[in-house]
C-alpha cells in the first residue's frame, strides 16, 4: 500500500519538475523572441535592400521593392524574388537563389534588368571549398553572365559558361540559380504584360 | 698464436644476407634512374633541381629530427634518400622550389619519425606528403608543362605562372572529362605525355620494376594485383565514348601515376601486409579505391588516395591472413 | 580569492576543455578556419555556459536525479536558442559566418559536462564561476588555434592582411584535415607545458 502511494507520488514528482522546467524556459524564449523578433526582420529587409541597391547603384537611394503576384516553383533554386521599381517604374528584378553547390547551398542574387537579361549577379553567402569550388565568387566567373539570357549552362553540359576549372560543381550550381532566375523573371515579365 | 682469429666464434646468427635496408635502398634509387634521367630530358634541368631539393630536405629534416630529439642517426640506411626521390616523382616540374621542402618535412617528421622512425610508420610517407601538398596548393600541383615546351629555368624558384607557361591537361583530366585522351597509347608507353615528373614513362618504369624484381627488393603480388584489378575493371566498365574498351583500359593503366604507384609505392615493405595472401587483397583493394575515385570522386585521380587508405587497412589484412604456425592444428568445434 | 584563482587557472590551463579535456572539439574544428568567428563563437559558449550553469545550480535541488540529463538539455537548449535569437538581432554578420554551429552549441560536450560534474553539485555563485573559467578557456584555445589556422591557410588574421599579397596560403590549414594536424600539434605543446610544470613541482618538494 505504501509502495503504490509512493510510486505514484515519485511519477508526480518527476513529471512537475519537468513542467515547471519547461515552462519556465519556455516563458524565458517567448520573452526574448519578442525582443527580437522586429530587429531580425528589420535586419534581413535592409540585407535584401542593400543587396538591391547595390546592384541597381546608378539608382540610387529610390529603389523600391515589390513581391510579385506568383510565387516560384518549389523545387526552383529561386527562394525570393523582387521587382524592383523606380517612382512605379519597373527598372528590374532581383532574385534571391539557393542552389546546391558542392559543400552547402549557396546563397546568391542575381540582378535582371526589365527586358529579361542578366544585370549582375552576386554571391551572398557560400561553403565552398577554398581555392577552388569558392572561386565562383570571383569576378572572373560571375562577369560571364553579364546580359546573358535563356537557359544557361556550363561549357562540360554543353552551354556557353566557362566553368571553373577543377570546380565543375559549384559552377554549375551558380549557373543553375541564374537559368533558374532568369526563368523565372520571364513568367513575372509575361504575367505583368 | 696467429691462427687465434680463425678460432673466435661470434655470436648467431652466422648465415650472413647481404641485404641491408641501405643495399635496398640503393637498389630502388638504381630503379628509378632510368625514369629520372627520362624527366630531365623532357622536362628540363628544373626536373633534377626539385628531386635533389626534395632528397636533400629529406635528409636534413631526418638528421635534424634525430639530433634533436636524441635518437639514433639513421639517414645514412637512405631511406630519406628513396622517400625525397619518390615524393619529388609524384609533383609537376613546375612547382615552386619551396613546395617540396614542405611536403619533405610532412612526410619525414610528421609520418615517419612522429610515428616512431623507419619500420613503424602506418602510411607510406611519399604518398602521405603528396596528399597533403595537393590539399594544401592544389592549383600548384595539377598545372602541368606539354612534353618537349620550352624548358623552365633550373633554378627559378617560384616555378611561374601556368599562363605563361604552355600548361596543358593531362591525358586522365581529358579522360575524365568526357573527351578524347589527346595522346596515342604508344605516347603514352614511352612517357610522351604531360605529367609529373616520374610519372610519364611507363616503359621505363616498368623497367625499374622488373629490376627490383630480379634482385628481389619486390614481389610481383601487390604490382600484378594492382594493376590487374585496374584492368579488369576499366575493361569491363570502360567510362569513355570516344575510345573503344581496350583503349579505355590501357589509357587508364599507362597514365595517372598507376605504375609508380603499383610498383614503388605500394610495395613499400613498412606499409605492406607481410603475406603473400595479403598482398593480394591489398593490391586488389588499391586498384578498386583507385578505380573508384577515378570514375566517382572529384578528382581525376585516385592511385595517392587508394594507397593511403588501403595503408591503414593494413593491419587488419595482416591479422587476418596470418599463416599457421608451425605444427598448429586447427581447433575442431565439439557438438554438443 | 584564492578559490576564484583556482578555478581561473583550471578552467584556462590545467583542465583546459578544449586542450585536457578535449570536449567539444567538432565545432571547434569548424570555426577556427577565421579568427573573428573563432571569438563569437567563445563569447556565444561563455554565455550559455554561465547561464546555464546558473540556471541548473539555482534548481539543483529541485531535479529529480532521474530525469537530471533531460532538464539540462532543455535548460541548454533553451539558453543557446536565446543567444541565436540575440545574436541574430544585433550582430547579423556573426550569425551569418557560424551559420549551423550556433544552435550546434547544444551538443558541444563542455555545457552539459559542467552541468552534470560541477552545476548540479556547487553553489551558484561557484557555477557562475566555473562556467565563466571554462568558457575563457575555451575562447582562448580557439583563439590559439584559429590564428594559427587563419594565418597559414589565408594570411591573415581576424581578416587583416598580415602575411602580404605574395603569400600563397597553405590551403590545407582552413580544411578539417589541416584543423586536426594543427590541434594534435597545440594538444602535445600543452602537454609538453604540463609535464614541465609537473617536473618544477616535484623540484621545488625535493
Amino acid at each position: 500500500m505504501n509502495g503504490q502511494k509512493s510510486n505514484a507520488s515519485y511519477y508526480f514528482r518527476i513529471c512537475f519538475s519537468l513542467l515547471v522546467i519547461a515552462s519556465v524556459m519556455a516563458l524565458l524564449l517567448a520573452v526574448f523572441n519578442s525582443l527580437t523578433k522586429d530587429k531580425i526582420e528589420e535586419n534581413t529587409r535592409n540585407e535584401i535592400n542593400a543587396t538591391v541597391k547595390a546592384i541597381f547603384s546608378d539608382y540610387g537611394d529610390s529603389v523600391k521593392t515589390e513581391v510579385p503576384d506568383i510565387s516560384p516553383d518549389e523545387n526552383s533554386s529561386v527562394k525570393e524574388f523582387y521587382t524592383v521599381k523606380v517612382e512605379d517604374v519597373i527598372i528590374g528584378y532581383v532574385a534571391i537563389c539557393e542552389p546546391t553547390g558542392f559543400k552547402d547551398v549557396i546563397k546568391m542574387a542575381v540582378g535582371i534588368s526589365e527586358n529579361g537579361e542578366v544585370r549582375e549577379v552576386k554571391i551572398i553567402s557560400l561553403s565552398e571549398t577554398p581555392g577552388v569550388g569558392a572561386k565562383v565568387s570571383e569576378e572572373a566567373f560571375l562577369s560571364e553572365f553579364k546580359s546573358e539570357n535563356g537557359a544557361l549552362k556550363v561549357d562540360k553540359d554543353g552551354g556557353t559558361i566557362d566553368a571553373i576549372s577543377g570546380a565543375t560543381i559549384s559552377s554549375r550550381a551558380v549557373t543553375l540559380g541564374v537559368s533558374d532566375a532568369l526563368e523565372f523573371s520571364e513568367k513575372v515579365i509575361g504575367g505583368q504584360k | 698464436m696467429t691462427d687465434n682469429k680463425l678460432l673466435t666464434v661470434s655470436a648467431s646468427p652466422h648465415i650472413k644476407a647481404y641485404d641491408t635496408t641501405k643495399s635496398i635502398m640503393i637498389d630502388v634509387l638504381i630503379s628509378l634512374l632510368p625514369a629520372m634521367i627520362f624527366a630531365v630530358y623532357m622536362f628540363g634541368f628544373r626536373a633534377l633541381t626539385v628531386t635533389l631539393i626534395t632528397v636533400c630536405s629529406c635528409i636534413i629534416f631526418e638528421y635534424l629530427f634525430e639530433k634533436i630529439m636524441k635518437k639514433p642517426i639513421t639517414v645514412f640506411d637512405f631511406s630519406a634518400c628513396v622517400t625525397g626521390v619518390l615524393l619529388a616523382f609524384t609533383l609537376p616540374v613546375n612547382v615552386p622550389l619551396w613546395l617540396p621542402v614542405i611536403g619533405a618535412f610532412f612526410a619525414i617528421v610528421i609520418v615517419k619519425q612522429l610515428f616512431g622512425g623507419i619500420g613503424k610508420n602506418i602510411v607510406n610517407p611519399a604518398i602521405a606528403a603528396r596528399i597533403f601538398l595537393f590539399i594544401a596548393w592544389p592549383s600548384k600541383l595539377t598545372s602541368y608543362l606539354l612534353p618537349h615546351a620550352d624548358k623552365m629555368s633550373a633554378f627559378s624558384v617560384s616555378g611561374g605562372d601556368v599562363s605563361d607557361i604552355t600548361a596543358s591537361a593531362t591525358v586522365l583530366q581529358n579522360v575524365k572529362a568526357g573527351k578524347d585522351a589527346g595522346y596515342s597509347l604508344f605516347d603514352m608507353f614511352i612517357g610522351n605525355i604531360p605529367g609529373c615528373i616520374g610519372e610519364i614513362s611507363a616503359i621505363l618504369l616498368i623497367i625499374g620494376g622488373l629490376y627490383l624484381l630480379c634482385r628481389k627488393v619486390i614481389t610481383w603480388h601487390i604490382p600484378v594485383s594492382f594493376i590487374a584489378t585496374v584492368a579488369v575493371i576499366t575493361y569491363i566498365f570502360p567510362k569513355n565514348s570516344t575510345m573503344q574498351a581496350y583503349e579505355f583500359m590501357l589509357t587508364e593503366l599507362l597514365t595517372g601515376g598507376l605504375i609508380l604507384g603499383a610498383i614503388f609505392m605500394a610495395t613499400d615493405y613498412v606499409t605492406s601486409p607481410a603475406t603473400a595472401k595479403g598482398r593480394l587483397i591489398y593490391g586488389f583493394g588499391c586498384g578498386l579505391i583507385t578505380v573508384i575515385i577515378r570514375y566517382f570522386g572529384g578528382y581525376p585521380e585516385g592511385v595517392s588516395f587508394g594507397i593511403m587508405i588501403m595503408n591503414l587497412l593494413v593491419y587488419y589484412i595482416d591479422k587476418f591472413t596470418r599463416p599457421r604456425p608451425f605444427g598448429a592444428v586447427k581447433k575442431v568445434k565439439v557438438n554438443k | 580569492m584564492k578559490k576564484i584563482k583556482k578555478m581561473l587557472a583550471d578552467g584556462i590551463v590545467f583542465k583546459n576543455p578544449v586542450l585536457v579535456q578535449l570536449l567539444g572539439l567538432c565545432s571547434m574544428l569548424a570555426i577556427t578556419t577565421s579568427v573573428s568567428n573563432a571569438i563569437g563563437m567563445g563569447i556565444s559558449v561563455t554565455a550559455v555556459l554561465i547561464f546555464s550553469n546558473l540556471l541548473i545550480s539555482l534548481l539543483r535541488k529541485f531535479i529529480p536525479n532521474e530525469v537530471r540529463i533531460a532538464s539540462y538539455v532543455v535548460i541548454i537548449a533553451s539558453f543557446v536558442t536565446i543567444v541565436e535569437m540575440v545574436v541574430h538581432a544585433y550582430v547579423p554578420a556573426l550569425y551569418k559566418s557560424l551559420g549551423v554551429f550556433l544552435p550546434l552549441i547544444v551538443v558541444n560536450c563542455i555545457i552539459l559536462a559542467r552541468a552534470e560534474s560541477f552545476a548540479s553539485k556547487n553553489k551558484p555563485l561557484d557555477s557562475v564561476l566555473d562556467g565563466l573559467s571554462m568558457g575563457i578557456g575555451y575562447t582562448l584555445a580557439l583563439l590559439v588555434i584559429s590564428v594559427v589556422r587563419e594565418l597559414l591557410g589565408n594570411g591573415t588574421i581576424a581578416g587583416i592582411n598580415i602575411l602580404g599579397s605574395d603569400y600563397d596560403p597553405m590551403l590545407i590549414a582552413i580544411l578539417p584535415a589541416g584543423g586536426f594536424i594543427i590541434l594534435g600539434f597545440l594538444i602535445a605543446g600543452m602537454n609538453k607545458l604540463l609535464s614541465l610544470r609537473k617536473k618544477e613541482n616535484k623540484g621545488d618538494e625535493e
